[in-house]
């Protein structure tokens, strides 16, 4: 009887131990602060357009060149540039590493003529073909 | 914290103070504190949902273009031109030398007929043209019909 009070965290003095329950809730606090934090600072706080269609590319082993582009910043592996900077740090990472894929991580509220300089230094750079992320409908829910 | 993890287990104290029989410290706390961060992991990746993207090419320079253009005798690829601005402050969307008409309705329309007219071949190009004034959400709702209707390609001007 004694072993099964404690099993149910109820003390021999008939008060409910609730230091489990305070460990939990402390973990869960400094855990929640903790991964809000990374997923801020991995995914740039940009708000990606929905789609119903898409393709989860594989990295293949390397990682992609990824391009942020927001409201007014751009971000290439999470490190701001100047956006006349962005054709050449794309031009020599890809002379660094021929075949590298770009993918494009674009606020869906920018308009073109944000992304439209990161494109055309794609371009100029010898980039075909880009990969332009978006968030799956639904996937939020 | 009452001991912290650990409880007072030894056999006197089980005499004396009513503890449990057991010896070595108490996972449970662990055990619970694990299966609590496990099942907020995957609420968490559910709750961000996936990202994933779609394919664009880049159009490549006029000039290129223009050397391309030299005809070798190879039939040249067939390319549509959809072109994407803004009226009275919503994106409109027409192809070369139509009017240009709301973006839904014109994806409303173009999901319906693209099928049909591409007849299964899904080799077609369609090139997106927006203007500077137009949201990235409005090229990517055009990008995605494209890919909807069966444009095997879609490149970005």
């Amino acid at each position: 009887m004694r072993a099964g009070w404690h099993a149910r965290g109820v003390s021999e003095e008939g008060r409910v131990n609730v230091t489990p329950l305070i460990d939990v809730v402390m973990c869960l606090i400094v855990f929640y602060l903790m991964v809000g934090h990374l997923v801020l600072q991995r995914r740039g706080e940009i708000d990606l357009a929905e789609t119903r269609i898409g393709e989860s590319l594989p990295s293949e082993g390397v990682d992609p060149l990824t391009i942020s582009v927001n409201a007014d910043t751009i971000e290439i592996d999470g490190v701001e540039l100047d956006p006349q900077r962005v054709g050449s740090v794309v031009a020599g990472r890809l002379a660094r590493e021929p075949g590298l894929g770009v993918r494009v991580r674009a606020d869906r509220a920018v308009t073109y003529s944000a992304v439209s300089p990161v494109l055309s230094a794609l371009r100029d750079a010898g980039v075909g073909h880009v990969e332009l992320a978006t968030r799956q409908i639904g996937g939020g829910e | 914290m009452n001991g912290g993890g650990f409880r007072n287990r030894s056999p006197l104290a089980a005499q004396g103070g009513g503890h449990g029989l057991g010896f070595g410290p108490n996972l449970t706390p662990m055990v619970d504190v694990v299966m609590v961060i496990l099942i907020f992991f995957m609420a968490a990746a559910s709750f961000l949902g996936p990202e994933w993207f779609l394919r664009a090419g880049l159009a490549p320079a006029p000039a290129q273009d223009q050397a391309a253009s030299d005809w070798s005798g190879a039939l040249p690829e067939v390319r549509l031109r959809v072109t994407l601005d803004l009226q009275n402050d919503r994106p409109v969307a027409s192809f070369e030398g139509a009017d240009p008409r709301p973006l839904d309705e014109f994806l409303t329309t173009f999901r319906s007929a693209a099928p049909g007219l591409l007849a299964g071949d899904r080799g077609r190009t369609l090139t997106i043209a927006p203007t500077d004034r137009v949201s990235w959400d409005a090229v990517i709702l055009l990008h995605e019909a494209a890919l909807e209707a069966g444009f095997g390609r879609v490149v970005l001007e």
